[in-house]
């Protein structure tokens, strides 16, 4: 059955735009054609909204073209948290506007259980979508959440001058539940 | 029956303009156009494929990278090869460079970042254009054995010769490699 839910155009055409710096242009019209979305290469959806159907169609699409494929997941995850968000701002602020875009449909949860340590836990993610049962009797084998983790080190990067003292690991429950646990390397002093 | 279900990363590779777009539009599509246009990064296209035994059959999903060929993404190529179990390695059988980088270029790139043990084989493409040959068949086999390719086959994506072939050769070798008995 069809939603009426929506999703804004920044973050579909920031996901399109992210997929095109990492595999170029034919490799975004393939995710597109794979998706059958009423968009094209040429035809980025303009400002407004798109159903959340095809923005999940899209998503599958990716889960499934690049499965197996963790880097190239990964940076689609970092340069995404760019196009989205251009001038930065916190996690915490990166994923409620991410939240508030998607109509609310994922849920997050943000702790700090040390000093260096942040924990996410994000339940019904979008992004994970279509990444089980388009491998049938295949687990996800996480490569899915290589984007969210490309997604946090991108915002966290840009957001400080962490940089790469920042550790990004995840443990992936499917569609349930996926928590990722966010490391701070303490940098020595020069 | 039993069914047993994959999905195997295959990339295909090879010099600009051996036709590594084209053989992949006949296998899947069953079509062919003389209109060159260079793939920009990676086309990914998948395919599912049936292959059926006496008592099994196993449903196995080839996705399927088609890199370009230019020099501009060698650096980001490694990043497309995470995952592959299987590659097919393409020359024109008209141009001599593009099968001296089969070796030189292409294999090497494909067993540093692909999967251990992950399978391949060599494709000695545009066979139609036979007058202007210049890699003779027994240089490419003599190729194929010193490098373990797993099979060695002439084709044309124009006419569709052999193209089917060369893509059931590969996901049999794979599935071997995974442990089935093919």
């Amino acid at each position: 059955m069809l939603s009426d839910k929506v999703v804004k155009n920044s973050l579909v055409n920031a996901l399109l735009e992210a997929i095109f710096d990492v595999l170029d242009a034919d490799g975004r019209k393939s995710i597109i054609q794979f998706a059958n979305v009423d968009i094209t290469n040429e035809k980025l959806p303009s400002k407004g909204t798109t159903s959340f159907d095809d923005f999940i169609k899209l998503v599958n699409a990716m889960n499934f073209l690049l499965a197996y494929s963790k880097t190239v997941m990964y940076e689609i995850g970092r340069k995404f948290s760019f196009y989205f968000s251009p001038y930065g701002g916190t996690l915490s602020d990166f994923i409620d506007l991410i939240q508030n875009t998607l109509s609310n449909e994922m849920k997050t949860e943000i702790s700090y259980p040390k000093d260096n340590m942040i924990l996410i836990k994000i339940k019904n993610c979008p992004f994970c979508k279509g990444a089980v049962t388009i491998l049938p009797g295949r687990k996800t084998e996480g490569f899915t959440c290589e984007f969210f983790k490309g997604l946090i080190y991108g915002t966290m990067a840009k957001s400080s001058d962490l940089g790469d003292s920042i550790e990004v690991s995840h443990i992936c429950k499917g569609l349930n539940e996926c928590i990722f646990e966010v490391e701070i390397q303490k940098k020595e002093k020069e | 029956m039993d069914v047993k279900e994959f999905v195997f990363k295959i990339a295909v590779l090879g010099s600009a303009g051996v036709g590594k777009t084209s053989l992949i539009n006949r296998y899947v599509d069953r079509m062919f156009t003389e209109d060159y246009k260079p793939t920009l990064g990676a086309s990914i296209i998948a395919k599912d494929v049936v292959i059926e035994k006496t008592d099994i059959r196993y449903a196995v999903r080839l996705v399927l990278w088609d890199l370009a060929g230019q020099e501009k993404y060698e650096s980001v190529r490694p990043m497309y090869f995470q995952g592959c179990v299987g590659a097919i390695l393409v020359y024109d059988v008209t141009r001599a460079p593009s099968f001296n980088e089969i070796e030189e270029k292409w294999l090497n790139d494909f067993k540093q970042y692909a999967l251990p043990n992950s399978s391949y084989i060599l494709i000695g493409n545009k066979i139609d254009l036979d007058n202007i040959r210049k890699v003779e068949t027994g240089k490419g086999q003599k190729l194929a054995d010193s490098i373990n390719s797993a099979a060695f086959i002439e084709t044309s994506a124009k006419t569709g010769e052999n193209v089917d072939e060369c893509f059931t050769k590969l996901v049999n070798s794979v599935l071997r490699i995974v442990g089935e008995d093919v």
